[in-house]
């Protein structure tokens, strides 16, 4: 029978990893509590993996992220700029079209208005 | 050194980093110059709307323009910058090519610079000011000759300007784009205004977050509103006929020394406004360079006494109510009458006893029209001008239309009776008398005119739904008119002047200018109203002069005008001489 302290320290190498190690090699006993630890260090160790790797990419995102904005102010310039040249050769086109200017152009090569009415 | 330490000072130098940088921004990057070059980053403004003519030609269209502002404490030589601005920050009326050659332009052109450069150094040598506007809608070329100067401390700002290709045409019409109170572009007079609230579209709205180089953070709060253009206008103006109907009204106003003068044309069967001139005019792209007095349509805003040209009106409510016939005899047409302590007599004073009201219109005899009157009498006369459209406004689509003055009935007298059926004690505006005379010409049916047929909102075509009319007289009323009508043209005194071999219907006035309680003898407001052909209109058109000083008389001087004009529409149309 184990005496109250044997207990007791049973007791504490069941809770404690490095103690329960130490009680293994003192009592030479194999206990069925060693494979539970090694799953639970894994995990940690996983999720520590997982949490940086996600920290990771969001830095790395965050940063391609700030150079999009610098990529959309291009687009939007480009398309800015199509759309003046658009609207300055609408503007010319109907400058140059304008029957005020084709008037003078062709009182300048001499047209005439038809004196008599002219009918099909 | 434990490993604690070594993560310490690894987070110190981080830190210490961060702060560093963040003073950087804070304190010595160029964060401040870049936000005072935007007014309103937060605001994109919608590119407003064109007007186009009836073949999609724009009459108004927007041109790419600038506003140039400047940062005085940045700017180190002030006198010289405002010496380089000046010509270039002139109104534009000095820019043009009739400019140059024109002497009083030039030498006004030198008090302007010289004005101009006073004013800019005013602004830009005041160090108080941290932003000062120089000028708005300043052209692309004015731009780039600025940027070329290389002076610091100035800025531009996109602010397109309103451009009409056709310059002064339709201007009256049109309207013109100023600021209102906040500086935003606003529609005023004509379709400008009528319309503005759809032809100025929908600001939108960019990134409020942007990094220090201006860019956008593309944050999870992120979102931009694209502006909305504005929609269109698609109007029933037929360009080659407005173009026609200027020249000709131009060499008309001048022919005749009139102090103005308006042609209106429209399609009888549609309402639709074909061409609607006034000349003098003015160039909507630089209205602030007129009178202000020409900005108002005189079509519809004018009013005045509508003379022998009403004479249709009262005739044709008769013939409706079958109270005379064209062949009816007037029976107190043999010499002036006395009607309510007033004598009524002819224009020429010349008297023809037992006429037809045949006669009656094509003399314009307003005994005869007395005549008429008494048959009609205070409740069918005023019936009739009322369901002509006349003392309310006839629904065009334009700003600043007049209702006209008609009396109310209980004020009218036994005179008034007799003065109004020959077109004296009451006011109409142009656009009515066209409106009614076009009653006549479309079988009795009084459409409403209009001048936007559709509008173009994205590209999808939204057409307006067309007046259906009002049958106010009965069609052979409107048959027996015309023919009344087309008698006046061809034996009344403006017969010389009518195209050869087609039937054209019409009438002249010639009215007095009301002043102080009495007729002015020496000013006439004279005009000619018909349409053509008399058997299938194809237009209808008035020509009204004020106060023409070759000759008084509409016969003279608006029924020449009207079969000059008339005579270009049957070659532009197409339309063959009847016989």
């Amino acid at each position: 029978m184990l005496s109250v302290t044997d207990f007791k320290y049973k007791t504490n190498c069941y809770n404690n990893y490095n103690a329960h190690k130490r009680y293994q090699h003192v009592q030479n006993v194999n206990i069925p509590w060693e494979s539970l630890g090694k799953v639970k260090i894994k995990i940690l160790l996983l999720l520590t993996l997982a949490l940086a790797g996600l920290l990771s990419a969001q830095l790395v995102f965050a940063a391609n992220l700030s150079t999009d904005g610098q990529t959309l102010t291009s687009v939007e310039r480009e398309i800015g700029n199509q759309e003046t040249k658009n609207l300055d050769l609408r503007w010319k086109i109907a400058e140059v079209s304008s029957l005020t200017n084709l008037s003078q152009k062709a009182q300048k090569l001499g047209f005439v208005t038809p004196e008599k009415i002219i009918t099909p | 050194m434990s490993r604690l330490k070594v993560l310490l000072i690894i987070f110190i130098l981080i830190a210490v980093t961060i702060l560093a940088r963040l003073f950087y921004w804070q304190f010595l990057s160029d964060v401040e110059k870049r936000t005072i070059s935007d007014i309103n980053p937060d605001e994109i403004p919608a590119p407003r709307g064109e007007i186009l003519s009836r073949d999609s030609y724009p009459l108004a269209t927007n041109q790419e323009a600038y506003l140039i502002y400047a940062t005085p404490k940045v700017i180190k030589d002030p006198a010289g910058a405002a010496k380089k601005l000046a010509p270039l920050l002139i109104p534009e009326k000095f820019s043009t090519i009739s400019a140059s050659a024109n002497p009083d332009l030039i030498s006004q052109k030198e008090q302007a610079v010289e004005a101009q450069q006073k004013n800019i150094m005013s602004k830009i040598s005041n160090n108080d000011l941290y932003w000062v506007l120089l000028k708005r809608k300043i052209t692309a070329q004015a731009k780039s000759q600025i940027e070329s100067f290389d002076i610091a401390g100035l800025g531009f700002e996109r602010d397109d300007k309103r451009y009409y290709p056709e310059a002064s045409m339709a201007a009256q019409l049109l309207g013109f784009v100023g600021s209102d109170k906040f500086g935003n572009d606003t529609g005023y007079f004509g379709l400008e205004g009528y319309y503005n609230s759809i032809l100025r579209g929908k600001a939108g709205h960019g990134a409020n977050t942007l990094d220090p180089k201006g860019y956008p953070i593309l944050t999870s709060k992120f979102k931009t509103t694209p502006p909305q253009k504005g929609s269109s206008l698609i109007t029933t103006i037929d360009r080659p006929i407005q173009f026609i109907v200027e020249d000709a009204l131009e060499k008309a106003v001048e022919k005749y020394g009139a102090k103005d003068g308006t042609v209106v044309i429209l399609d009888p069967k549609t309402g639709h406004v074909v061409a609607m001139a006034t000349y003098p005019s003015y160039n909507p792209a630089t209205f602030s360079e007129y009178e202000p007095g020409l900005y108002k349509n005189p079509a519809v805003a004018d009013t005045y006494e509508p003379g022998s040209t009403f004479k249709v009106v009262t005739m044709s409510s008769a013939l409706d109510l079958n109270l005379v016939t064209p062949t009816t005899k007037c029976t107190t047409c043999s010499g002036p009458r006395e009607i309510g302590g007033y004598e009524i007599s002819t224009w020429n004073k010349k008297y023809y006893p037992n006429s037809t009201m045949t006669d009656v219109i094509a003399h314009s005899d307003n005994v005869g029209m007395t005549f008429v009157s008494e048959k009609l009498g205070l409740d069918r006369l005023y019936s009739a001008i009322t369901k002509f459209g006349f003392g309310k406004l006839t629904g065009i689509d334009l700003e600043e239309e007049s209702p006209g003055v008609v009396r109310n009935k209980p004020d009218w007298h036994q005179i008034d009776i007799a003065t109004a059926s020959f077109g004296q004690g009451l006011a109409v505006t142009p656009i009515q008398i066209v409106q009614a005379v076009g009653a006549i010409a479309n079988g009795g049916k009084l459409i409403s005119p209009k001048i936007v047929s559709a509008t173009v909102t994205n590209g999808k075509v939204e057409n307006y739904p067309q007046d259906q009319g009002t049958q106010v007289i009965s069609q052979k009323a409107a048959t027996q008119m015309t023919e009344m009508m087309v008698g006046a043209v061809d034996n009344g005194e403006a017969k010389a002047f009518k195209p050869k071999g087609y039937r054209i219907a019409g009438k002249t006035g010639t009215a007095q200018v009301p002043l102080a309680g009495h007729y002015d003898p020496n000013k006439t407001i004279a005009s000619f109203v018909g349409f053509a052909p008399a058997q299938n209109p194809k237009f209808v058109m008035l020509v009204r002069f004020t106060e023409p000083t070759s000759s008084q008389f509409g016969s003279e001087t608006a029924a020449p005008t009207f079969f000059t004009i008339a005579r270009e529409l049957f070659n532009y149309y197409g339309i063959p001489a009847d016989h």
